[in-house]
């Protein structure tokens, strides 16, 4: 017998225990079907979907209400220039008037 | 369960197969779970880790049944699937490969084998690095060319040839030594 045959006698095919097919059927069954699979990566790309449109609505509104802050801060600079402004008139006025009755 | 395989209409069972028929299923791996075993074993040389390495691609095949265009399609898919899960199980876990005096005797002894040759044969294949070890095996379990075996393992043809080559040199000069 050359080296072949050898090969082909030493490496036939064996059978599994009895009932490895019942077995592993009832296993397969038991899990999820394959249409299940479809169903599964679709819920998958659902609440990927839903994080990404929540996480944009997330930031978009992070991003106004950061901008109305700024706006707000702006004003109330702006509001604080011209209370010293009006003030230091104020005084200036107060100063004259009381110059004027002295003469 | 009762696992009828239809001759006639060889696709049946894995269209029933895809809708869930647990029947269906039993029949495809009736059909395919000597190679599918034997491949393992032939490999691992323990027949419990063979069991689970055929547990494991038959359960793939049932969540990849939607990709399996063909009865031969699946045989090739679980060709490709065995022979790639045995590879990587071995180089990832270190499988420890049991000695052939631990194990059982092959259950189904044909007339015409000699067991001890065949024991000794499977020694020798079983001292062979792992890649050359899994193209012996598709080439004399399977009764693959290596224009086949190319295609499962997803390598060149040369280099399956030269793998093959090295391999039956490897063989010979051992079976001279003993």
């Amino acid at each position: 017998m050359d080296i072949e045959e050898q090969l082909r006698s030493a490496l036939q095919r064996e059978s599994p225990p009895a009932g490895f097919a019942q077995r592993v059927a009832a296993t397969a069954i038991r899990g999820p079907r394959p249409e299940a699979r479809g169903l599964r990566w679709r819920a998958i790309a659902a609440a990927l979907m839903l994080t990404a449109l929540l996480g944009g609505w997330t930031a978009h509104t992070i991003a106004e209400r950061r901008a109305g802050e700024r706006a707000r801060d702006e004003v109330m600079l702006a509001l604080h220039i011209a209370g010293s402004k009006v003030r230091y008139a104020q005084v200036q006025v107060q100063q004259i008037g009381s110059k004027g009755a002295v003469q | 369960m009762t696992a009828i395989v239809s001759e006639d209409f060889p696709e049946a069972p894995l269209t029933r197969a895809r809708e869930g028929d647990g029947d269906a299923f039993a029949a495809i791996v009736a059909q395919h779970e000597g190679m599918v075993f034997s491949l393992a074993y032939h490999f691992f040389n323990d027949r419990s880790k063979a069991e689970e390495i055929a547990q494991d691609v038959f359960l793939q095949l049932f969540r990849s049944l939607g990709d399996i265009e063909s009865p031969s399609h699946l045989t090739h898919w679980l060709r490709q699937v065995t022979s790639r899960r045995c590879i990587d199980q071995l180089r990832r876990a270190r499988f420890r490969i049991v000695p052939l005096e631990t194990i059982d005797e092959p259950h189904a002894a044909d007339g015409r084998r000699d067991p001890l040759l065949d024991r000794r044969m499977r020694r020798l294949i079983s001292e062979l690095p792992d890649l050359q070890r899994m193209i012996v095996t598709l080439r004399y379990q399977e009764d693959l060319d290596p224009a086949e075996i190319c295609r499962v393992l997803d390598m060149p043809v040369n280099t399956v040839k030269s793998h093959l080559h090295r391999a039956l040199q490897s063989l010979r000069r051992r079976l001279g030594e003993h």
